[in-house]
């Protein structure tokens, strides 16, 4: 025979888990029963927890969806992108999505080939010629 | 749910079929809006067939799911129309009740209904999926986005709230 569960914890484990004791855990179901044998407290907290649960069901009745419901979520059911739904299932292929650009930028930067000419070499040879032009020496012509 | 990955519509209608009522009453229950409810069934099904691919069958049931996308819609729309909430107890009374024992279960459905009303959202939510959406904790838990601890800790605190309104409303006798 099981010791019988502390009052407290009866009140407790018919909070937690409700009236219906076939939804408690087995180890507290079998002590609170033991409980429930010797105790008129714990009877009427019993009691007192069922009436709240058909209180419940009564304040609470089953609506059935209106008719004509089913209809309207199918008539506005939108067609989905697969490819875009794909790409969004998982993180990371947002991710290496966005990568992409970047490598793109990274593989086309490795292949230019590079101009030994530098733009401040270009800019200092265009100025010079600007000056040569300006300052002809009579009789150049 | 496979088939509705790969937008099988005829799939999808059985899902809805299946679980539409059970989604609507959910709804019905935390909105307490017939209007509002339809619409957020319409919703939250909608959300199922454009987000079907994000459903991990491994990690949650479908129930599950379905119950957490519904109760983020209805608290989004909560959150728009929280000014103008009314709390309607006529529509939280069935209307199967003795005409003899009417004025007193009248006053016990009202003091009922105030009472969940003023219920903070994830107790009232808690008792809901466990008393009317027949939820086990572990599964309501997840819909909640908690440990099932944590969840009984949400159901007790509901109970012992609700208990201690409905005392004045004994039945006679």
């Amino acid at each position: 025979m099981s010791r019988p569960i502390d009052i407290n914890d009866f009140e407790d484990a018919l909070d937690r888990h409700g009236a219906d004791s076939s939804l408690w855990p087995e180890t507290v179901r079998i002590r609170a029963t033991a409980l429930l044998e010797s105790s008129a407290r714990a009877r009427d907290l019993l009691a007192e927890a069922k009436r709240l649960q058909q209180a419940l069901s009564d304040a609470l009745p089953t609506v059935p969806a209106p008719p004509g419901l089913k209809t309207r979520i199918l008539a506005n059911l939108p067609r989905r992108d697969p490819w875009l739904e794909w790409l969004t299932m998982k993180r990371w292929r947002l991710v290496a999505l966005a990568c992409v650009p970047l490598a793109l930028g990274f593989a086309v930067g490795l292949n230019v080939v590079e101009d030994t000419a530098s733009w401040e070499d270009r800019v200092l040879v265009a100025f010079s010629e600007t000056e040569f032009a300006e300052f002809e020496l009579p009789g150049d012509e | 749910m496979e088939r509705v990955r790969n937008q099988d519509r005829d799939a999808f209608a059985v899902l809805v079929d299946r679980h539409l009522d059970a989604i609507h009453a959910f709804n019905y229950r935390l909105t307490r809006n017939a209007e509002d409810a339809a619409d957020l069934a319409q919703e939250t099904f909608l959300r199922v067939w454009s987000s079907a691919g994000t459903w991990k069958p491994k990690r949650v049931k479908f129930a599950t799911w379905l119950h957490r996308i519904a109760r983020n819609l209805c608290i989004d729309a909560h959150r728009r129309r929280r000014d103008s909430e009314q709390i309607d107890v006529d529509t939280l009374c069935s209307d199967e009740a003795d005409p003899d024992e009417m004025p007193a279960r009248e006053r016990l459905c009202a003091a009922l209904a105030s009472a969940l009303a003023a219920l903070p959202e994830r107790q009232r939510t808690a008792l809901l999926l466990c008393h009317r959406q027949g939820m086990s904790n572990r599964d309501a838990a997840a819909v909640l986005a908690v440990s099932v601890d944590a969840l009984e800790s949400l159901l007790a605190r509901a109970r012992r709230t609700l208990r201690t309104e409905l005392r004045d409303y004994r039945p006679p006798g």
